[in-house]
């Protein structure tokens, strides 16, 4: 290191601006893909799945959960069925 | 056809209005036929900005309304030739606008003018819809700084799915980022984000740079856009923007902070 490089600041690591930037890239990432795996198509599909399960076992709606949810680097589609007793 | 730009944003206060203002003025004074059209129902401020204030008589709903003639709403700028503006009413209720209402005036304006440059309330509802659905073109306003940021990238995702280009399957929306505000002693200071940084990020074209200036506020006092003042560097920034636009190749001004002193200089230099 040189002497002129003490004057310098730490620019790359420690100032605000590159906190922000940081936050910012996970953060729009993350919700670009949420915009993009569009959730508008879960009611048929759960229409769908409700259909099959029917065929087979005798549940009601209320007993069919699906949710879709998405973090850093995946997406789970959950799918709940509460057996009856 | 009238090219259709949108000056949008999400967040509020980033400079959509001045930005507007100054755009649509130095298209007119490059020779093109301009109008601009203000689509903040309910707080309108583009007349004053403009400086016309005074002279409006009947506004965007009430054309949409049938209430008056396009011709009667349409406000011809004092300062400037080729540009008029169309101001948004104070009293009603933003839900007048309806996506028919506003695609007829677009038709009709279509016929007299080569560019329709909407100035669009913050936000992302019903108002901001209309402002920018029937864009070709979109100036995403930021400010260097987190929320501004983010906010343009819901409204790049907007303009991706509910304008009518993507609707239609059209070409898309043609995006253009510009960044204003922008504080260069405080980005060399690493408070503010740089240019690189919101480029990065938003990953659309840059369109120009407009300095944080004094200026602007002495324009809008005089109610003259400050595209006109020949000194400013706002004023500079946003001719460089409009020339651009229409298709010029310039380097990006403004950027840099101001020339340090001596001794500063010296530690810095070798940086
Ligand atoms: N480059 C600039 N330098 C200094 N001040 C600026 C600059 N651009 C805009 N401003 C100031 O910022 C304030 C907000 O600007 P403006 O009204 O254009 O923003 P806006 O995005 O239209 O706001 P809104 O979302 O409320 O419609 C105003 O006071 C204006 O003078
Ligand atoms: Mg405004």
């Amino acid at each position: 290191m040189s002497l002129l490089d003490m004057f310098k600041s730490n620019k790359e690591s420690t100032c605000s601006a590159s906190v922000a930037k940081q936050r910012l890239q996970i953060l729009v990432a993350h919700e670009r893909m949420s915009r993009s795996t569009s959730h508008d198509f879960l009611p048929a599909m759960q229409e769908d799945i409700m259909k099959v399960v029917e065929k087979y076992i005798m549940v009601s709606k209320d007993n069919v959960s699906i949710r879709l949810e998405n973090d850093e680097q995946h997406s789970y589609l959950e799918v709940n069925v509460q057996l009856p007793d | 056809m009238a090219r259709i730009v949108v000056v949008t944003s999400g967040k509020g206060g980033v400079g959509k209005t001045t930005t507007s203002a100054s755009f649509a003025t130095g298209l007119a004074m490059q020779g093109h036929r301009t109008v601009v059209i203000d689509f903040d129902v309910g707080l309108r401020n583009l007349d004053l900005i403009m400086g016309c204030e005074r002279r409006v008589v009947y506004d965007l709903i009430n054309v949409i309304n049938g209430e008056a003639a396009l011709h009667q709403s349409l406000i011809k700028d004092k300062h400037t030739d080729n540009l008029c503006v169309l101001p948004a009413s104070q009293t009603r209720d933003k839900n007048a606008l309806t996506m028919e209402g506003v695609g007829k005036v677009f038709e009709e304006l279509s016929k007299d003018f080569e560019y329709i440059v909407c100035d669009s309330p913050a936000g992302i509802e019903h108002g901001a819809l209309m402002a920018l659905y029937f864009a070709d073109e979109a100036i995403v306003t930021t400010n260097p700084e987190v929320s501004s940021v983010r906010d343009s990238d819901r409204i790049l995702g907007i303009l991706q799915s509910k304008s009518r280009r993507a609707e239609l399957n059209l070409e898309p929306v043609k995006e253009h980022l510009l960044v204003t505000r922008y504080n260069p002693s405080r980005v060399d200071n690493g408070d503010m984000l740089t240019v690189e940084d919101v480029t990065d990020i938003l990953a659309i074209p840059l369109l120009a740079v407009i300095p944080e200036s004094p200026s602007v506020l002495k324009a809008s006092n005089h109610g003259i856009p400050v595209v006109h003042q020949q000194d400013s560097d706002a004023g500079q920034a946003y001719r460089d923007m409009v020339a651009r636009f229409l298709g010029a190749e310039l380097p990006h001004r403004f950027i840099e902070p101001p020339r340090k002193g001596f001794l500063q200089k010296m530690f810095r230099s070798r940086a």
